[in-house]
């Protein structure tokens, strides 16, 4: 068997050392490029939402390469993206190729993550299982940290470019590390990294969160990457989602993470009350949470037609109003270019620096 | 004075007036109901909102523009599940939210939840109970409204089975006497208008469309006149369940559709950017193919009404031409 699976963030490099360990092979797809784009906007329903058609992209480029079975995470709505790995085994059929779709329905359940790590690995053991599954959780989460860690230290660099640097080196330490032991071994070296970095004296840099759909926050695919875009121009990135959050929402394994959905729900009781599906709970609760908690601006973004984030763009309106905090809000479709999506973060970054001065 | 409860000619009105009217009948409370869709309420509500929402969301707004200074409560319910394991649209999830953001100076709103995937089979009963409570102290009452509610509400759906338009099947549920209860299916052609309910059924949306297809002879069969137990047999078909109540109504009433004898094709109404609309289609089209012709229909303001034509137009001479061929 050899799997492939799409990028969504840093998913690939957590699941990936730990199941060829275990003896998979996988084949990645190439980096998204605007090939990968054209190929999944050619094949999808016209309004299929922007990571739909990134997603199918990658697979159709990881088919070609010789993949012969696709891993897809489902869900039971309602949102779209539960329905995701349905459609894009229609329109891959129907376009010949043959390969198996491997889809775990219930992301929320452990029990059906272990069955997906059995469906992949053809391991037996029960331990084992649970084993590669929690390590691909605590990796992911290492990932995280040192991302985070990472926007924070950013802005402050003496020296340019030592973080990027600093960052590379952890992830190639991360790849190595095969075990849990080592694993905090390496997060240790880059932590004690960043803190030794030199840094700039009596600088407050400006602070912008960015909060919207997974996909788009996450994936540098699909967000052009604005997250190290803003970090090279001295802002520290905030971001309201982060995959190891949600899984810990589920599966509670970071011993001192609070639930990210309860805490934003509670943040955004008064303007959302009930979760519309998505991440709407968590953008609206996030960005009311960051403007109390001095945040200079937030960062909307979410693709073309996703419909819990339409509601959120909604009520993100009357939060910016209420809490005097700027929004941007972007959208992201396959004719979203680059150029436009500068101007707009720079006439932003202005207003926001303009904002602080005037303070 | 009675008590006035609005009630926006828009969304779910569409699927549940008949139940709601009955309801709020019998509690004694006047009911507002906004006139029909014009072009200005559109205008009017795409001012509170983002451009990126579809259209009927924001003639929904356009209609709470339009009634909301003339009551006393607005009723906005928000429907998250009617069904055991399916949602609605997360658009209709967050509605009173919005509407509450957007729009900031409305009178109370009644905006209970229905969860049933949540709360179990009572969720709907318990709804009405709760906005019941509202108004009036005997719970003997609100019952006796909510089981007159659901008696009108049946009688609607099986009007709306047996081929009735919108406007008859209210009629019907409301008529005591029950002399024409015939069923409007006749061996006529037939051509089925896949949609939602408040996509098919809101006159200034959809007229065109639907008053076309009849006038060249063909017999309508929208997506509810599918049964239940149709849409489920043909739910088997798919791999996975589809989660939504209206996907699944939509998809099911379509492969159902494509079997039947004398259909002779299927138009899709759908409107701009709609989310789950473009993956039902897509299962639409994939488990229809090569059974029926299907037309795709997109609504988008400002609502077209000759681009429409010129397209049913050319849809309707190509099925009469396809059957003309040995």
């Amino acid at each position: 068997m050899k799997m492939t699976a799409p990028y969504l963030g840093m998913l690939h490099r957590a699941y990936g050392p730990v199941l060829e360990q275990a003896g998979v092979e996988i084949i990645y797809p190439p980096k998204p490029t605007k090939r990968t784009l054209d190929l999944g906007t050619k094949h999808a329903p016209e309004f299929a939402c922007f990571p739909f058609k990134v997603t199918l992209g990658s697979m159709i480029e990881a088919l070609e390469l010789g993949a012969d079975t696709i891993f897809m995470i489902g869900g039971w709505g309602p949102c779209r993206f539960g329905y995701y790995d349905v459609i894009q085994e229609l329109i891959l059929k129907d376009l010949g190729y043959r390969f198996v779709m491997g889809s775990a329905n219930n992301p929320d359940a452990l029990k059906d993550m272990v069955d997906l790590m059995q469906k992949i690995s053809g391991l037996r053991s029960k331990r084992r299982l649970y084993h590669i599954f929690f390590s691909i959780l605590i990796r992911l989460w290492i990932l995280d940290e040192v991302l985070k860690k990472y926007y924070q230290t950013k802005p402050y660099e003496a020296m340019v470019g030592e973080s990027d640097r600093i960052l590379e080196r952890a992830f190639s330490l991360i790849e190595k590390s095969n075990s849990i032991r080592q694993l905090f071994k390496s997060f240790i070296t880059t932590l004690l990294g960043f803190r030794r970095m030199r840094k700039k004296e009596g600088i407050r840099p400006l602070r912008v969160a960015m909060v919207g759909e997974l996909f788009t926050v996450l994936d540098p695919s699909a967000n052009f990457e604005i997250d190290q875009w803003l970090a090279r121009r001295g802002i520290e990135v905030i971001k309201s989602v982060w995959l190891s959050d949600y899984a810990n929402d589920r599966f509670r394994f970071k011993p001192f993470r609070r639930n990210q959905f309860k805490l934003s729900s509670r943040y955004a009781r008064p303007y959302l009350r009930f979760h519309a599906g998505g991440e709407s709970i968590e953008s609206v609760g996030k960005a009311v949470y960051y403007a109390q908690n001095g945040v200079d601006g937030v960062i909307h973004i979410f693709p073309f037609t996703c419909m819990p984030e339409l509601v959120a763009q909604t009520i993100l309106r009357k939060v910016q109003k209420d809490l005097h905090i700027p929004i941007l809000t972007l959208i992201i479709d396959e004719h979203t270019a680059i150029g436009g999506v500068e101007t707009r973060l720079e006439a932003f970054i202005d207003l926001l620096e303009r904002r602080r001065k005037s303070r | 004075m009675n008590v006035r409860v609005g009630i926006p000619r828009a969304l779910l009105y569409y699927r549940y007036f008949p139940l709601w009217k009955s309801f709020f009948e019998t509690l004694g409370l006047e009911m507002v109901v906004s006139p029909s869709t014009t072009e200005e309420m559109i205008r009017q509500g795409s001012k509170f909102l983002p451009g990126d929402l579809c259209l009927p969301v924001k003639i929904f707004f356009g209609h709470v523009e339009s009634i909301k200074r003339e009551v006393d409560f607005l009723f906005i319910p928000r429907y998250i599940s009617v069904e055991p394991n399916a949602y609605m649209c997360p658009k209709l999830m967050g509605l009173p939210d919005m509407a509450l953001c957007a729009m900031g100076d409305l009178p109370p709103l009644i905006d209970l939840p229905i969860h049933n995937k949540a709360q179990g089979m009572g969720a709907e009963r318990n709804f009405y109970l709760k906005v019941g409570e509202r108004f009036v102290k005997n719970r003997q009452h609100i019952q006796q409204a909510y089981l007159n509610g659901m008696e009108r509400q049946r009688r609607f759906r099986e009007a709306l089975q047996k081929g009735f338009s919108f406007e008859e099947a209210v009629h019907q549920s409301e008529a005591l006497d029950r002399s024409d209860t015939t069923s409007r299916k006749d061996g006529r052609m037939k051509l089925g208008i896949i949609g939602r309910p408040y996509c098919l059924y809101d006159p200034f949306l959809s007229h065109t469309v639907i008053k076309q297809v009849e006038e060249r002879g063909y017999q309508i069969c929208t997506t509810e006149a599918a049964s239940e137990q149709e849409i489920q047999k043909s739910m088997e078909r798919l791999r996975k369940r589809i989660y939504w109540s209206y996907g699944k109504e939509m998809v099911g009433a379509a492969i159902h559709f494509a079997q039947l004898e004398n259909m002779e094709g299927l138009i899709n109404l759908a409107s701009f950017g709609c989310g789950q609309d473009s993956f039902n289609f897509e299962l639409i089209q994939h488990y229809t193919r090569g059974e029926v012709p299907i037309l795709s229909l997109i609504l988008d303001e400002p609502v077209s009404k000759v681009g429409f034509s010129t397209r049913i137009d050319a849809f309707l001479e190509m099925i009469a031409r396809r059957k003309s061929r040995p």
